[in-house]
């Protein structure tokens, strides 16, 4: 693609989305692009660009976004990090909020939803802890494919095995096919909505736990200032943030303290 | 730390390449079995710690190289990971019943197999 025409994409998904996307780490998301083309009987990129400059048809726009959205996900992507959540972070809120008896958790950039039914089926496991208790677990995410798909809560056979032990595949899932559904009062507590970082999203209320999960590293350094300014303001001190395992949030917020032991975990600052 | 050892039993080379090289990958000393009888014979030579195997093999099957291996000493801590293209609930129902602790339905990737190592803890995650 000529630089022009990357830079027009770029810069509507970045006033869209937030999106930073470089030339040299694009080269993911032009096969989806692709798609796209074929989708508006478009010849080739440069059209694709002239449309988006053109800004006049929202359908095609809204899938250019969706085409560099990264969703990938698994259950449990990393084992680690959900065993700190099991063992350290449920026990910790349940501490917290035994009085209320009432835990909000929030997976911002959910994607298929994997996270908060991972989420959702760890509460299960850990269910005589917040037996009574009102869970809700929200998942929100720009992409309304994505949502939809969470909202099915229907996977393949490979998503299922990813992370997910195989005990808990069969008791917590309805085999039809080749596909799993989750059964549905493991979804009770889950709510699934499109929504973007971009914008105000205080009417998701106060939450004890945020889940940014490999959704910040698509910003660029101003817009994550932003965004963890503005998910600061959706929690109580004491409450968790978790990003990604690659990510940091150094030189972004003073909001947030690192947990000692447990990389990628924050605690809100008093 | 001693390099841990893994057993693949199947019949098919090719399937038993494709573990071979994913589970090399994560730092396993590999054997490979073509059938449950063989399989058994080098677990009595050195028992693995972790074993992936078919459920349909000809003479004997997983359910029964299962029920054997059981009784071999050192098989309480070696964990039998099944994978196989039967993905019905009851075949991984039976699978489980009959002792094995994880179960890969066909087609699989390396990531899957890292984590069913991982879920059996003989792999650090």
């Amino acid at each position: 693609m000529n630089t022009r025409d990357f830079d027009s994409i770029a810069t509507y998904l970045k006033s869209a989305a937030g999106l930073s996307v470089t030339q040299d780490k694009a080269y993911w998301f032009y096969p989806r692009l692709n798609t796209v083309l074929r989708r508006f009987s478009l010849n080739d990129l440069s059209e694709l660009a002239e449309q988006v400059r053109l800004a006049e048809n929202d359908n095609l726009l809204h899938e250019v976004v969706e085409a560099a959205l990264d969703t990938d996900t698994s259950f449990m992507r990393d084992h680690t990090f959900f065993k700190t959540v099991d063992t350290v972070l449920l026990p910790n809120l349940q501490k917290r909020n035994a009085d209320s008896k009432k835990l909000r958790l929030w997976c911002a950039g959910c994607s298929s939803g994997q996270e908060a039914y991972a989420l959702a089926l760890l509460i299960h496991k850990n269910a005589a802890d917040f037996a009574g208790w009102n869970i809700e677990i929200i998942g929100t995410d720009l992409s309304a494919a994505m949502i939809s798909q969470a909202q099915s809560a229907e996977y393949s056979q490979f998503d299922v095995q990813r992370g997910l032990p195989i005990r808990l595949l069969l008791d917590c899932f309805n085999q039809e096919g080749d596909r799993w559904r989750l059964l549905p009062e493991f979804k009770k507590s889950v709510t699934f909505s499109t929504g973007n970082l971009l914008a105000d999203f205080s009417s998701i209320g106060t939450v004890d736990m945020i889940f940014c999960r490999n959704v910040l590293s698509s910003f660029d350094a101003v817009t994550k200032k932003d965004v963890l300014a503005r998910l600061s303001e959706r929690v109580q001190p004491g409450a968790y943030l978790a990003i990604g395992g690659t990510e940091s949030l150094l030189g972004l917020t003073d909001r947030w303290a690192s947990l000692p032991a447990a990389n990628s975990i924050y605690e809100a600052k008093a | 730390m001693t390099p841990r050892q893994c057993l693949i039993v199947d019949p098919s080379k090719i399937i038993r390449r494709i573990h071979r090289q994913i589970v090399e990958s994560f730092g396993f000393i590999c054997r490979e079995a073509e059938n449950g009888e063989d399989a058994l014979a080098a677990c009595r030579d050195l028992m693995p710690n972790v074993i992936i195997s078919d459920w349909h093999m000809p003479s004997l099957s997983g359910g029964d190289f299962l029920s054997q291996f059981k009784k071999l000493e050192g098989a309480d801590v070696c964990p039998v990971i099944i994978c196989s293209t039967e993905n019905d609930r009851a075949t991984i129902e039976r699978a489980l019943q009959a002792g094995a602790q994880e179960y890969i339905m066909k087609p699989f990737d390396a990531h899957i197999v890292r984590d069913k190592l991982v879920q059996t803890r003989v792999m650090d995650a």
